[in-house]
């Protein structure tokens, strides 16, 4: 009888543990996205990029000469709706050339709206157009006249350049406090120097990698229980 | 006697400003901010460029918007330069009757322009071993005409599209590519004698978000977007 009293004891109480509404969100089970409304989405993430070949004013070349840049890529990104979002972007040149004449700076701040493509699905493939502004400098190089005369290592000025270009990706919104993405940019622009050549800035700047959800306006809107 | 009748002219003008602020339903007051890229086409002193700025709006009524502006732009002189314009101007926004009230997701919202701005510019060679006349810059002010377009995205952003020509008035700067004995070519800069008109061709997009109702309208403060009609929107509210 005593072992009785104390299984049932023990079993019962534990029923409650199963009774909870799965479909009520605790805060501590796994909770997805269903809509994007009100959501802040943030990431930082390393991004390559490779140059495109392009005609600048009547020179052709570009800044990176066929090389792979990498950049430190941050992004502010909010949904006003679930079709709209407006993002701010920045982008750090990480890995500097050292050969004379290679880039020294071409960083990088953008402003722009995406546009989704699905409602109300945790996969989120948009579009979207960027604008900004980039602080470009090469390094100090010798420059060679017809005549024969050479300005040694001479230091380019550094300048500020107006750059802008469409971009297309995916998000997937697996869980409440995290995302998967994936994008890519065609960053179009010219570096003009007061001295010194002219040359393309036209690159395609990949990004992926993790980033994070801050929810905070339509909370229960937003957020959907899976578990 | 005559100070009488404009008196009396002036006491029968008041009745205008006697309407209720309750029955003011228009979006007039809305002010929004914006940022904007600018393509520069046909400049006379350069090839096509681009550039970057912002702008605010303020709407005034239904029927006229205006624009208030800051851009920054470069453009190449062949090769051998580079030209930078600054621009600060404004342009008053003319919407065609009928087209404002009734708001409709991606439906575009054209518009007449005109305004005034002034303008910087610089234009200097980039070769270093030339540097005798090889900048010259000038102050202007211009006028500028185009249409453009609103794509309403949500209720308060829109994303706009517009063409304007803007004709300078100031100094003219003359560009000459000349070539050495060496056989180097540098660009050589100087200012002419005389003021003259100088136009260019340019295509602007921007991004806009209305974030307050100045007029504090009652019916339509901050309820309605630009384009929206403020009843559609008290129903959906």
């Amino acid at each position: 009888m005593r072992k009785l009293i104390l299984f049932l004891s023990l079993v019962f109480p534990a029923g409650f543990i199963f009774a909870q509404d799965p479909n009520q969100d605790t805060g501590d089970g796994p909770v997805t996205m269903n809509n994007l409304a009100g959501l802040l989405r943030t990431q930082l993430t390393i991004t390559p990029a490779w140059s495109v070949t392009a005609k600048s004013g009547n020179n052709s070349g570009s800044i990176a000469g066929g090389r792979t840049n990498v950049y430190l890529h941050g992004t502010v990104e909010y949904y006003f709706d679930e079709r709209f979002s407006m993002r701010g972007d920045g982008y750090y040149f990480v890995n500097k050339m050292k050969t004379p004449g290679g880039m020294k700076n071409n960083h990088t701040l953008e402003v722009g709206g995406s546009w989704h493509l699905w409602k109300g699905s945790m996969i989120d493939p948009f579009i979207g157009l960027g604008a900004g502004i980039s602080y470009v400098q090469i390094q100090p190089a010798d420059i060679t006249n017809g005549a024969g005369l050479v300005l040694k290592n001479y230091a380019y000025p550094a300048h500020l350049d107006p750059v802008w270009g469409p971009r297309a990706g995916v998000n997937f919104f697996s869980a409440k406090v995290f995302h998967f993405f994936v994008e890519a940019q065609y960053v179009m622009g010219s570096y003009r120097p007061s001295e010194g050549p002219i040359l393309s800035l036209n690159e395609v700047r990949v990004s992926a990698g993790l980033g994070w959800n801050w929810v905070l306006l339509h909370k229960e809107k937003t957020l959907r229980p899976t578990i | 006697m005559k100070r009488f009748f404009v008196f009396l002219l002036v006491l029968a003008a008041l009745p205008a400003f006697a309407q209720s602020r309750t029955s003011n339903r228009n979006p007039g007051g809305q002010l929004s901010i914006g940022v904007r890229s600018t393509v520069s086409l046909f400049s006379g002193a350069g090839g096509a460029g681009n550039g970057i700025g912002g702008q605010f709006r303020l709407r005034f009524y239904d029927f006229l918007n205006s624009e208030w502006f800051a851009d920054y732009l470069n453009s190449s002189v062949g090769t051998l330069g580079t030209r930078t314009d600054y621009h600060i101007g404004w342009s008053v926004m003319f919407y065609l009757p009928g087209t404002v009230q009734k708001y409709k997701h991606l439906k575009p919202i054209p518009y007449f322009l005109a305004g005034h701005c002034f303008d910087y510019t610089r234009i200097q060679g980039n070769n270093p071993f030339y540097e005798t006349n090889s900048m010259a810059s000038r102050w202007s002010s211009a006028v500028q005409m185009g249409i453009g377009m609103h794509i309403p995205l949500t209720p308060k952003i829109d994303f706009s599209a517009s063409a304007q020509y803007m004709y300078h008035l100031g100094e003219e700067v003359f560009v000459e590519t000349r070539t050495a004995v060496n056989g180097d070519q540098y660009l050589y800069v100087y200012k002419g004698a005389e003021s003259g008109l100088e136009g260019h061709l340019l295509l602007t997009g921007s991004l806009n978000i209305r974030i307050a109702d100045l007029w504090h309208d009652k019916k339509g403060a901050l309820g309605n977007g630009p384009h929206v009609d403020p009843d559609d929107s008290q129903q959906q509210q």
